[in-house]
C-alpha cells in the first residue's frame, strides 16, 4: 500500500482498492464468517485481487456503508458519497482514454485522487495499528507463495533429526535449535534431566517494540508407521504439500517460525519455550513449564501453531483467555489477523477455545501451566488435511509466509498495549 | 522580443539568429512566432476538437466531461492528418536542429495539452529529460501555443540556467514541488500569442500554474531529438514510449515510431 506516484501503474491502484473493499472484514456488523468477497458479481477475481477498476467501483459504491462503518472502527471520518463517485468516475474516464487512444489526465492525477481519498487514510490507519504487515502490498495470491529456500532449509534440516519416541536425535536437534536462537539474539538455557530430551527456554530482549510474547513449540515426534510411501525423515514435496513425519507436528511450524523471526525486524521481547518430548507425556517438560511459565507473564501467548480449513483455506482464529473471556485487547488482534487474511483471499472464524489436544498424553504442558488471563492464540500454518500423526503427516506449504505477517502484525500490536 | 521566423530559404543561420541561438543557450528556452498563420491554426484547433470528440465518443463520455479529465494526448499524428502534417512542419524541424546544433532531429513523439476554461492543474517544476528514455540531453521541445497563452491562462514559467545544472533523476510530480526559495526571482513567466512557439532544452526547469482565464489553453508539443541520440531504457522504463523502442538500449530509435523530421534541414 505504498503511496501513488507519476510512475505508479493502474495496478497499484487496485490492489490499494481491493484492500479498501476488504476492509469490510473490519465493519462490526459483517459477518465474521463472511469473506469479504462474497455476495460480489465475480467473487473469483475480487478474491484474487484481480477486479478492474470499473468493478471495484461498482462494489465499493456499493458497499461505502460497510466500509464507512470499516473506518469508523479506525477513527476514521466517513466518506463524501458524491466525492467518492466522482473520484472513481474521473479515474475510470482517465484509464478508458488511456487504455483507448493514449489520453490521460495530468500525470494520474485523478487516481492520486482516488487514492488520497479512499486508500491512504486507511492505510494510514492500519499500519498505525497493525503495523507494516497490514498495509503490504495487494492482495496476495497465496498458490503463488512458494516458501523461502532458507525456510525449506530449517524446515529440512528439523526434519532430518529423528526425534521420535524410539530416535536418538533429540541432543542433536536441541543443539542445532539453540545454535539457530543464538543466531537470532535469543539466550537460550537448557533444562536438563538425564533420561530426558532438554527442554529450552530462550529469551530475546526487545527489540525496538513493547510488550512480551510467549511462544511454544516442540521437536519430538511419533515414531514413524510403516505405512509411509515416502521416507519419513525428509521432506517430499506434492501439490503445494511438505509430507514428512512431524512436519505439521510441529516442525514445520517451528520452522517456519525460526524463519519468521529471523526475518523480521524489530520485535517485542520474546519467551520461547521448545520442549522435546510432547508426544511422550511432557514429564519433565510439565514441571519445567509449570514452574517458568507463571513466572513469566506475558501479554500473548502462542500456541506451537494453529488451522486453516483444507477446503479453503479459511483461518481459524483459536483465541482465549484462560479463565475469562476474550477481551478487547484480543478482539482487536483478532480484527487485524481478519485483514492480513483477507489481502490473501482467507476468510476467518473465530472460534473461542484453544487447540484440539486430545491425543496429548497427559494434556498439552504448555496449556496447563499458562496463568488465569492469559491471552492465548494458536496461529500457525497447519490446515486440516495435515493429518497429524498419521503416516504421510503433510503441511501445506501456502501459509508459511502468511505466518511471518501474522507474527509481525501481533508483535506490533502487543507493543501498542498501553496494559502492558 | 522574439525572432521573427522569414521564409529566408538559405538555411537556418537566418531563420534563428546567432543571438536568438545564444539566448536559447544561456537562458535554455526561446520563443520564436509566429509559426503559423490564423489558417493553419484554426486548422489544428478544428482538428483537435473533432478528434478530442471521437476519442470522448469512443470512450462514452460527454465531452464537456471528458475534456475536464483528459487533459494530455500523446502520439496524435498517428491518429490525424493534420497533426502529422504539422508534424513535419519544416521550420519546426529546422529550428529544432539549428538549437540543438545537430544535422536532423528526430521526434520522440508530439503531443497535445489542453487546459479547459476555469480548469486544468498545476504541471509542478520539473525538468523533461529525466522522464524520458533518451540517453543524452540532446532533446528540446517545441510547445506551440493554439490559443493566446497569458499568466491568467496558464503560461510556461521557466528558470533561466537551469538546463545548466547536471542530470538529475526524475521527479514524482504528483508527489513533489520544488522550491526556488531566494531565487524565485528569477522565474521568468514567458507568455505567447496564439501560433507561436516556446523551444525549450529538455533540462529546462519549468512549470505552469492551473489555466483561470474564460479561454482555453491548449498547446501541440513536438519533441525532438538529435537524430542520432540513443535509446537509455532504464531511465524512464515507465514512460509510455519505451515499451514502442524497439531498438536495443543504446543504439538509435527506430524510424517509424520516432520518424527524422525535415530530413532536408541539414546545412548544405
Amino acid at each position: 500500500m505504498k503511496r501513488i506516484e507519476m510512475f505508479s501503474s493502474s495496478a497499484d491502484l487496485r490492489a490499494g482498492l481491493h484492500r479498501v473493499l476488504s476492509s469490510t472484514v473490519l465493519d462490526p456488523s459483517w459477518n465474521e464468517r463472511r469473506p469479504w468477497w462474497d455476495g460480489l458479481p465475480d467473487e473469483a477475481s475480487a478474491r484474487a485481487g484481480a477486479l478492474g477498476l470499473e468493478e471495484l467501483a461498482d462494489a465499493i459504491l456499493d458497499r461505502l456503508p460497510c466500509i464507512d462503518r470499516a473506518r469508523s472502527a479506525l477513527s476514521i471520518g466517513p466518506l463524501d458519497a458524491d466525492a467518492v463517485r466522482s473520484a472513481l468516475r474521473r479515474s475510470i474516464i482517465s484509464g478508458r482514454a488511456h487504455r483507448a487512444h493514449g489520453g490521460r489526465d495530468v500525470y494520474g492525477a485523478s487516481n492520486k485522487d482516488v487514492w488520497d481519498l479512499l486508500v491512504a487514510p486507511l492505510a494510514a490507519a492500519l499500519e498505525s495499528r497493525w503495523g507494516a504487515s497490514a498495509v503490504a502490498d495487494g492482495v496476495v495470491d497465496l498458490d503463488d507463495a512458494r516458501p523461502a529456500p532458507a525456510l525449506r532449509e530449517l524446515a529440512e534440516t528439523l526434519v532430518g533429526f529423528r526425534t521420535g519416541p524410539k530416535d536418538t536425535d533429540h541432543r542433536a536437534c536441541a543443539d542445532w535449535l539453540t545454535e539457530r536462537l543464538s543466531g537470532l539474539g535469543f539466550e537460550v538455557d537448557e533444562h536438563r534431566r538425564p533420561g530426558f530430551p532438554p527442554v529450552l527456554e530462550a529469551h530475546r530482549p526487545a527489540r525496538g517494540q513493547r510488550g512480551h510474547v510467549m511462544l511454544y513449540g516442540h521437536y519430538d515426534t511419533i515414531q514413524a508407521g510403516r505405512r509411509w510411501v515416502t521416507d519419513p525423515d525428509c521432506i517430499h514435496e506434492q501439490s503445494g504439500r511438505w509430507i514428512a513425519r512431524g512436519i505439521a507436528d510441529d516442525k514445520g511450524p517451528l520452522a517456519a517460525r525460526l524463519w519468521a523471526i529471523g526475518s523480521t525486524s524489530g520485535g517485542p521481547a520474546l519467551t520461547w519455550f521448545i520442549q522435546g518430548e510432547e508426544e511422550t507425556g511432557s514429564i519433565f517438560s510439565r514441571e519445567v513449564l509449570a514452574e517458568r511459565v507463571p513466572a513469566l507473564p506475558a501479554d500473548l501467548y502462542l500456541d506451537e501453531t494453529g488451522y486453516h480449513d483444507h477446503a479453503d483455506g479459511t483461518l481459524r482464529l483459536l483465541a482465549r483467555r484462560v479463565g475469562m473471556e476474550v477481551d478487547d485487547i484480543m478482539e482487536g488482534w483478532l480484527a487485524g489477523l481478519r485483514v492480513v487474511a483477507a489481502r490473501h483471499g482467507l476468510g476467518t472464524r473465530f472460534e473461542a477455545r484453544g487447540l484440539n489436544k486430545a491425543v496429548v498424553a497427559g494434556g498439552c504442558p504448555f496449556d496447563q501451566a499458562l496463568p488465569r488471563g492469559a491471552r492465548v492464540l494458536a496461529l500457525g500454518v497447519n490446515d486440516t488435511a495435515a493429518g497429524i500423526h498419521a503416516s504421510n503427516e503433510s503441511l501445506p506449504t501456502r501459509y508459511l509466509s502468511l505466518h511471518r505477517e501474522q507474527l509481525a502484525l501481533l508483535f506490533h500490536a502487543v507493543g501498542r498495549m498501553e496494559s502492558s | 522580443m522574439a525572432p521573427r521566423i522569414t521564409a529566408d530559404e538559405n538555411g537556418m543561420q537566418d531563420l534563428i539568429p546567432p543571438d536568438a541561438r545564444a539566448r536559447f543557450a544561456e537562458q535554455g528556452w526561446l520563443v520564436v512566432g509566429p509559426l503559423l498563420d490564423l489558417v493553419e491554426l484554426e486548422a489544428l484547433r478544428a482538428a483537435l476538437e473533432a478528434r478530442l470528440r471521437i476519442f470522448a465518443a469512443e470512450i462514452d463520455t460527454p465531452f464537456d466531461e471528458y475534456v475536464s479529465v483528459v487533459s494530455q494526448w500523446t502520439n496524435l499524428w498517428e491518429h490525424d492528418p493534420v497533426f502529422r502534417r504539422q508534424l513535419h512542419h519544416p521550420d519546426v524541424a529546422r529550428i529544432a536542429a539549428t538549437l540543438l546544433g545537430c544535422e536532423r532531429v528526430r521526434v520522440f513523439h508530439d503531443h497535445v495539452i489542453a487546459k479547459p476554461p476555469r480548469g486544468g492543474s498545476t504541471i509542478p517544476w520539473h525538468r523533461d529529460l529525466p522522464n524520458w528514455p533518451i540517453a543524452a540531453p540532446r532533446v528540446l521541445s517545441c510547445w506551440l501555443a493554439l490559443d493566446d497563452v497569458t499568466a491568467e491562462a496558464g503560461a510556461m514559467r521557466f528558470m533561466p540556467g537551469g538546463h545548466e545544472q547536471p542530470i538529475t533523476s526524475s521527479i514524482d510530480f504528483l508527489n513533489t514541488s520544488v522550491s526556488w526559495g531566494s531565487r524565485e526571482a528569477e522565474v521568468v513567466t514567458v507568455e505567447v500569442p496564439a501560433g507561436w512557439a516556446i523551444f525549450h532544452h529538455c533540462l529546462t526547469w519549468h512549470t505552469s500554474p492551473p489555466n483561470r482565464s474564460d479561454q482555453w489553453r491548449r498547446a501541440y508539443i513536438t519533441i525532438c531529438m538529435d537524430a542520432e541520440s540513443t535509446f537509455d531504457r532504464d531511465r524512464a522504463p515507465w514512460h509510455p514510449m519505451t515499451s514502442r523502442v524497439r531498438a536495443a538500449p543504446g543504439e538509435v530509435f527506430d524510424d517509424d515510431v520516432f520518424p527524422v523530421l525535415g530530413a532536408e534541414t541539414s546545412k548544405r
